[in-house]
């Protein structure tokens, strides 16, 4: 798997301060896509134990909430073991630490792929520009959403990781 | 004054600064022995004063890089507005400075979001182990047209509208930095709030 970054207390990406690992590949190109340099699997540099250590360092610290898996989309085909691996070590080692991951697959598609119930929040759905709210939370566009994953596999519905505001 | 010393910000060094802090404390110390009075070092945000104060400066010396180059000058301690850096490296840089200004301080940290609470959170509770005094800085802009809401805009991107009331902290208070168009702050400070970076 290839990555682009690793951004360090990043606060625009899931709740709290976050570390968030940026990789490389992604199939949906999006219209005005933010990261369209992000879409080439091969693009970025080679994610080694380098870029990993470098990765559960930061997250090991105490101010740090978790990880969040963007890109490119983690759930790429050809990154999703990778990925996947990530979540598990993640899970074991740092179990306090909370996982969000950003991808252009619906819950739908992805919610039964094996190892997804290690994830607390998954931020899914295609950016849609005609959709476009800079207001909404955590993600682009309104069709997109952002949901908790263990009360949605328990409930088999959606449940979304904070209640719509009425306006 | 760190810049003058040798050209480094109080992020890249700050040890002058320490210094220079430590020897003012040291005779702080002894004029309270001397006559009985108490005094305190008080890290000034100075409202007016830092805009005269580089008017004056550059009369003397002219315009110096990063020392006189902008129309205000910084906030005591506090990292430059503009300095590209994290709110923890933020913390952990003014936190050299926090015990030498005993009359007066506070610490800002900047969110990019304004409901990211469990960032709030953090670094709230991160600044009360610290011992800081924690100010909390969102920009907060809405329009008085159709009642748009964002973060910072300078043109309402629902209506097109440039009568915005935007809200920003400035010398430690929320103030207007824009009503129906028009600012009442000076223009020193409204300068200082375009260069925010960090802060």
């Amino acid at each position: 798997m290839n990555y682009h970054n690793i951004t360090k207390e990043d606060m625009l990406n899931g709740d709290g301060i976050r570390t968030v690992l940026w990789v490389a590949g992604c199939n949906h190109h999006c219209k005005n896509c933010q990261n369209p340099e992000t879409w080439d699997e091969n693009g970025g540099i080679p994610f080694d134990k380098e870029a990993e250590d470098e990765l559960f360092e930061d997250l090991a610290k105490p101010y740090v909430s978790g990880i969040t898996f963007s890109g490119g989309d983690p759930l790429f085909p050809g990154n999703r073991s990778e990925v996947f691996r990530l979540i598990k070590r993640c899970r074991k080692e740092l179990p306090n630490k909370t996982i969000w991951l950003y991808t252009g697959y619906l819950w739908e598609q992805i919610k039964d792929l094996d190892g997804i119930s290690d994830i607390d929040v998954i931020a899914e759905g295609e950016f849609v520009d005609e959709l476009k709210d800079n207001n909404i939370h955590w993600v682009g566009s309104t069709n997109q959403r952002v949901l908790d994953v263990k009360p949605s596999l328990e409930t088999g519905k959606v449940v979304l990781h904070e209640k719509p505001v009425a306006v | 004054m760190q810049e003058i010393h040798n050209g480094k910000s109080l992020v890249e060094d700050g040890q002058f600064a320490i210094d220079v802090m430590k020897y003012i404390n040291k005779k702080v110390a002894e004029f309270k022995k001397e006559d009985g009075h108490l005094y305190a070092l008080y890290g000034t945000p100075a409202e007016n004063l830092c805009g005269l104060q580089v008017k004056q400066f550059r009369k003397k010396y002219g315009v110096v890089d990063k020392v006189s180059d902008r129309p205000y000058v910084s906030n005591s301690f506090h990292c430059h507005v503009a300095e590209n850096i994290t709110p923890i490296e933020k913390q952990d840089c003014e936190k050299r400075f926090w015990d030498l200004m005993n009359g007066g301080k506070i610490q800002y940290v900047k969110y990019p979001l304004d409901y990211n609470t469990e960032a709030v959170k953090t670094l709230v509770l991160r600044a009360m182990d610290m011992g800081f005094y924690e100010g909390v800085n969102l920009s907060l802009s809405y329009c008085d047209d159709c009642g748009h809401e964002e973060l910072n805009m300078d043109v309402c991107p629902k209506c097109g509208s440039r009568n915005l009331t935007k809200i920003d902290r400035m010398n430690g208070y929320l103030s207007y930095s824009r009503v129906k168009g028009d600012s009442r702050l000076a223009d020193h400070k409204m300068e200082e709030i375009k260069d925010r970076v960090s802060m």
